[in-house]
């Protein structure tokens, strides 16, 4: 219930987190960026984790808030989300909400109403645990992650940026400053299998879909809690957008879902909670499930209730 | 929040105002809020029931809204307001939820006690007339071992209902 | 406060027996004032952190704390050898085992073997908690591995590693027959044979374990412990430390849950203890939520391979088989007891059957000690039984509910003695099960199942389970205590200005005693609940009692009660004329006395709780829709305690039948070592709980209370399980072992399942 000692430092912008950052890492330190903290506490706690030196980005004002989305532009704009807006924040903001139903669904079953008050978007990605919630859905949303670093500023596609259990793509001098959604179709929807004491999915699958014609033509899914890193099952949405949307159609694309990841097999987890079979046997339905409810919300329905927990 | 940036130190002066007083002290930077709160402070009435962020026990108000003290860093919450179970109402003023607690037996062995009442004045607060499911979703965050829930989601509603006459 | 005080109406007389009154507990608990140990700070306190076992099974070659005595902030670090130069002796073992059984000592902190992962080995004494968890990375210890053995059955082979001396891990066998078992299998119509397994779970109190210790006044050992049991700790410690019992102070403080676990005494509080006498100053070390689950006695842990005799009209005749019962890496004191006491005598539930067969064999393992857990053999026993005889409904092609009710003992054959020599002195349990058919709208309830399973066969799997039981409560020691008196005590003073102070051996840790125990007394003197004090759970201000566990302390805590009030009023008629009993005391100069609750018999509650379950095949998730209790604990003190306590129970049951598990890997590491991955309900978990009640007085206590603290356990895990497995059956499962979690149904669904 005591982290081991480490030595705290606070950042009042940026440019000094940045500063701090490099500092600590010249000298040879092992260091790590607070956000929220709702992560790395609960790990330092048990000191699995346990860094030389923290330097809390909490304070950092210019990494907080959302800016952009419909409601500020033309209809088709992207929405930036500062790495520091909190859980809460996001799922009290009606533009949020209402421009990404599927972050809504997440958000309203991720962890409890306490984390979600500390907890981060940034912090979240940063922390890449294979069974978190949001990254299925910003996957699925084609979210694009904005990083800084000593040597600038770059962008990454999150698909991209996730690249196992627990690690990223993130540099040691780096921190993820703000995270990018396109412009999104409001036929979405994330559903969610939990473990039953941390809450995590043990499956969880998002869905986006624009449908023309009765044709998907635009088909965004993302499966979290099942491989070591939230992945988009490519086989799943090249069906989607195969032929004109029936109830078959969805079911014979959500079958998919465990099958393959960027053409590769999906190698699932498998634990004391689901074995690898059960996980992408979850996949599967999850993503049925999402699916349908996005099909819903996309012919106007906005009846599909989040997800129950 | 100061702004300033200087070097990483072992220890941290905090200033957080709690309860509506300031309370200044110098920690070894890895005191979690709990800790600041209960040893440093003397306000035992926030609980440690885990080690992991599920139990709920040490919820606090911090800036007007429950978190959960032991995975918040004392050095985090300088600067800011925490109000605890303590703050909100004592025997001769209970707090509207308090009072619902004892009239509806929300509680049995006490422990969870503070955690859920300070955990119930946010669902309150958030959604002033929720109805059972929405009590029931809305406590994720907190465990009770002793009452099945059944008196605690009937304490909220009775405090909605008092809290919306008041 | 509420509508449910009676203040002002019947605020005292007898009346007060049975009103709703609310807590007078409360008020420092919703607003953070109440006094837990942790809350328990001392000038000059230091903090303990405890180094324990990581592995399951090892021989200790060597510890080494040099390191870690020499940290910062370090003010002694204890080995087992520390201790032994101390005089602090190891803890017994176990008690009321069977003549032959092995009984081995438990040692505080572990001396040549560790038996299990989380064993205490070291006690590191630091100035502050977190410089204590600091050295403790310092003591190095060396351990050469052996292989582990954890689950009840592979612990009993004859080829198992061997955890103590001798040749196997079997510690006792104990066979209960009578009857003529032989016959009514060999006539039986049908034979229900199942294994069946109540798997190891942990009984996570909100208030992890701890103790304070310090040095007191005139050479008194000041203790502070959450315990269900002050005197009984205090006894314990005294023959483990070598001191008198008078020299020790046990103060329970507010304690945060217990449900048994916080009833043995255990090893590292020992440790810490002795660390402050030794030190001579105050040592306080509280248990983290992760060390809980290698530390705090766990419950359950057995397999029972049972068959059920049935004759062809449907009459239970005979049960037979064997119940092999884990106790883990050592005996705590009363561990035995709830298989010998409880499983064991417990297994014809409500039922009359005439002939037993049943072999109760005792084993350790490589996993944390087993003690006793909300309802102790009672939940375990209904289980086993209410399975059987839903196989049996199934087998037969009947209704579970006609086949119970064709074999309750009737409501005119009480008293009822048990072909386990258990005497059943009231009940009627037909009523109890028409009432909750009636609340449940059971017959409505199969019709819907009937066209749900003709219309949507591929659809939610609906499923409607019974769990009706009996439940043993009020477990008094027969022999003498201490001071020569047979069971728990009260002390009642009446002091002149009428002021009543009732003083009792049991002590509560949630129930709500002071409450209850105050209306009981304002009602039996005629006196004003405002004016009535109770007090528990400090050795220094209550008489000697055995504490509260077992359901037992409104039989035995309100037995003596009852007598110290008797005598009271007794005493009061010594003034000359008839008169309220303040002014008899103001009289007399105060009233005291003092009574033993004797060994009342032990009281039959019983209940019927009915679950109305769905399961999506898709996924193998249950979703429980209703829970409906029906509880029979004869006359109730005040029903807001006695359904608060049907909740609560409801809940554990609930968790064991759905999600709850302490499972080892093979090598006897637990893979659920936190709140992150066992899964207690959550408020989520469960419906509204439907409570109803009838009453059936107890015959052999002047009160006719029954106890009922655990008969949640008892009726929600058993009619949760026949609920699920009842939505299965159409699918072709028969029967699954709890926790019944989505992969497990899933799986038993898939056309390969079992």
């Amino acid at each position: 219930m005591y982290t081991a000692d480490f030595a705290y430092a606070r950042a009042g912008s940026l440019a000094g987190a940045l500063e701090l950052l490099a500092a600590a890492q010249a000298r040879g330190e092992d260091v790590k960026l607070l956000a929220g903290g709702q992560s790395l506490l609960p790990m330092m706690k048990l000191r699995l984790a346990a860094p030389e030196t923290l330097i809390d980005i909490g304070g950092v004002g210019e990494l907080k808030g959302v800016t952009g989305g419909p409601a500020e532009g033309a209809e088709g704009a992207k929405t930036v989300i500062g790495a520091l807006t909190t859980y809460r924040e996001l799922e009290r903001d009606p533009m949020i909400t209402a421009t990404f139903p599927a972050m809504a669904d997440a958000l309203a079953v991720l962890a409890d109403s306490q984390v979600r008050a500390r907890g981060t978007i940034g912090g979240c990605i940063a922390h890449a645990d294979p069974a978190s919630d949001l990254p299925a859905v910003l996957l699925a949303l084609d979210a694009t992650v904005t990083i800084a670093g000593g040597h600038g500023t770059r962008e990454a596609l999150l698909d991209d940026f996730l690249t196992g259990i627990y690690s990223t793509d993130l540099a040691d001098d780096e921190i993820i400053t703000a995270i990018t959604v396109p412009a999104a179709p409001p036929g979405q929807a994330y559903e969610k299998f939990p473990q039953p004491a941390s809450h995590l999915p043990l499956a969880g699958a998002c869905a986006a879909v624009e449908i023309k014609d009765g044709t998907i033509c635009r088909a965004g899914v993302a499966v979290t809690g099942v491989a070591s890193r939230p992945y988009r099952p490519r086989d799943t949405e090249r069906i989607l957008a195969s032929a004109p949307l029936t109830p078959s159609l969805l079911a014979s694309a959500a079958a998919q879902a465990g099958g393959a990841e960027q053409g590769g097999d999906v190698r699932p987890l498998s634990d004391q909670h689901a074995s690898g079979p059960y996980r992408l046997h979850l996949a599967e339905i999850m993503t049925l499930r999402a699916l349908q409810r996005a099909v819903e919300r996309a012919s106007g329905n906005s009846s599909g209730k989040a997800g129950e927990r | 929040m100061p702004a300033s940036t200087g070097p990483a130190e072992r220890d941290v002066a905090v200033t957080v105002t709690v309860n509506g007083e300031p309370r200044r002290e110098r920690v070894p930077a890895r005191t979690l809020l709990v800790h600041f709160l209960r040893e440093q402070l003397g306000l035992t009435g926030t609980h440690v029931g885990c080690d992991t962020t599920q139990c709920g026990a040490c919820t606090v108000a911090m800036d007007g809204v429950a978190v959960k003290s032991c995975t918040v860093l004392a050095a985090q919450a300088d600067g800011h307001e925490v109000t605890t179970i303590e703050g909100i109402g004592d025997a001769e003023g209970l707090h509207p939820v308090q009072r619902a607690f004892w009239a509806e037996h929300g509680l049995q062995c006490g422990y969870c006690t503070p955690g859920m009442i300070m955990a119930v004045r946010q669902l309150l607060a958030d959604n002033p007339d929720p109805g059972d499911d929405e009590i029931r979703r809305g406590l994720a965050g907190n465990i009770c071992r002793c009452t099945g829930y059944q008196n605690i989601v009937a304490a909220a509603r009775a405090a909605a209902t008092m809290l919306q006459e008041s | 406060m509420s509508e449910r005080h009676p203040s002002g109406q019947r605020s005292r007389g007898r009346g007060l027996i049975g009103e709703a009154v609310i807590r007078r507990e409360d008020l420092p608990l919703i607003t953070g004032r109440g006094r837990f140990t942790d809350d328990v700070t001392l000038p000059g306190m230091l903090h303990a952190h405890v180094v324990r076992s990581p592995v399951a099974h090892a021989r200790i070659t060597g510890i080494d704390v040099t390191a870690a005595s020499q940290a910062p902030g370090v003010a002694a670090v204890f080995v087992a050898a520390d201790l032994d130069r101390l005089g602090v002796g190891p803890l017994p073992g176990a008690d009321n085992l069977p003549p032959g059984s092995r009984n081995p000592e438990f040692p505080v902190l572990a001396t040549e073997k560790v038996l299990w992962a989380g064993q205490p080995v070291a006690l590191v004494v630091a100035e502050t908690p977190a410089t204590a968890a600091d050295a403790a990375e310092l003591v190095d210890v060396s351990y050469d591995e052996l292989p582990a053995v954890t689950g009840p059955l592979e612990a009993a082979a004859p080829d198992a590693p061997v955890l103590h001396d001798g040749a196997d891990n079997v510690a006792f066998v104990k066979h209960l027959r009578s009857g003529d078992p032989d016959a009514a299998f060999a006539s039986a119509a049908h034979v229900v044979r199942q294994r069946m397994v109540s798997q190891r779970i942990a009984p996570v109190a909100l208030e992890p374990r701890g103790v304070a210790a310090w040095p007191g006044d005139d050479g008194i050992l000041e203790v502070r412990l959450p315990t269900q049991r002050p005197h009984g700790a205090r006894n314990s410690l005294a023959a483990i430390l070598g001191l008198d019992a008078e020299r020790i102070h046990v103060d329970a403080g507010d304690v945060g849950g217990g449900f048994g676990a916080k009833g043995p005494m255990y090893p590292d509080q020992v440790a810490v203890i002795a660390a402050a006498r030794a030190l001579g100053r105050p040592v306080k070390w509280m248990e983290t939520r992760s060390e809980s689950f290698l530390a705090t006695t766990h419950g359950r842990d057995q397999v029972a391979d049972l068959e059920l005799a049935v004759a062809g009209d449907g009459t239970f005749t005979a049960l037979r088989g064997t119940v092999h019962a884990s106790f883990g890496a050592y005996f705590t004191s009363n561990a035995p007891s709830s298989l010998l006491g409880r499983l064991g005598p417990m297994l014809p539930q409500g039922y009359a059957i005439g002939s037993i067969d049943v072999t109760l064999a005792g084993v350790f393992a490589n996993t944390t000690p087993i003690g006793p857990y909300r309802g102790a053999g009672r939940p375990e026993a209904a289980y086993f039984t209410e399975r059987l005889v839903d196989l049996a409904a199934a087998e037969l092609g009947q209704d579970p509910a006609l086949v119970r009710r064709r074999n309750f003992v009737r409501n005119t054959d009480f008293p009822h003695v048990t072909c386990t020599g258990l005497t059943y002195e009231s009940g009627d349990y037909q009523v109890g099960l028409d009432l909750l058919l009636d609340k449940l709208g059971y017959a409505g309830l199969r019709a819907e199942q009937a066209r749900a399973r003709e219309e949507l066969p591929g659809e939610t799997l609906l499923g409607v389970g019974l769990g009706c039981f009996v439940e043993p409560g009020g477990i008094t020691p027969g022999v003498p205590g201490p001071d020569g008196s047979a069971g728990d005590q009260a002390t009642v003073t009446v002091d002149p200005s009428g002021k009543v102070t009732v003083s009792v051996g049991t002590s509560a840790h949630g129930q709500g005693h002071q409450t209850a125990f105050a209306q009981l007394a304002a009602a039996l003197l005629d006196v004003d609940y405002e004016d009535v004090t109770v007090v528990f759970g400090d050795t220094a201000t209550a008489p000697f009692g055995y504490g509260t566990f077992g359901s037992r302390s409104a039989v035995a805590g309100g037995t003596a009660i009852h007598r110290a009030c008797e005598r009271i009023l007794a005493a009061a008629k010594r003034v000359d004329a008839p008169m309220p009993l303040a002014e008899a005391a103001a009289r007399l100069g105060g009233l005291s006395a003092t009574a033993a609750s004797g060994a009342p018999p032990e009281t039959y509650a019983s209940g019927a709780y009915g679950c109305v379950a769905s399961v999506d095949p898709a996924t193998g998730r249950v979703t429980v829709e209703r829970l409906v209790a029906v509880d029979d604990c004869g006359v109730v003190i005040n029903p807001l305690l006695v359904e608060g306590q049907v909740h609560g129970g409801v809940a554990q049951g609930l968790g064991q039948a759905l999600t709850e598990q302490v499972a080892y890997d093979s090598s006897g590491q637990p893979l659920a070592g936190s709140l992150m991955d066992y899964a207690v309900p959550f408020a989520a978990s469960l419906p509204p709980l439907e409570c109803h009640s009838l009453s059936t007085p107890a015959t052999t206590n002047p009160l006719g209370v029954k106890g009922m603290g655990e008969s949640g356990t008892l009726g929600a895990t058993c009619a949760v399980v026949n609920a699920v497995l009842d939505a299965l059956r159409p699918r072709g499962v028969r029967h699954l072992d709890m926790p019944l979690t989505p992969e497990k149904i899933w799986t038993a669904l898939q056309p390969h399942g079992s």
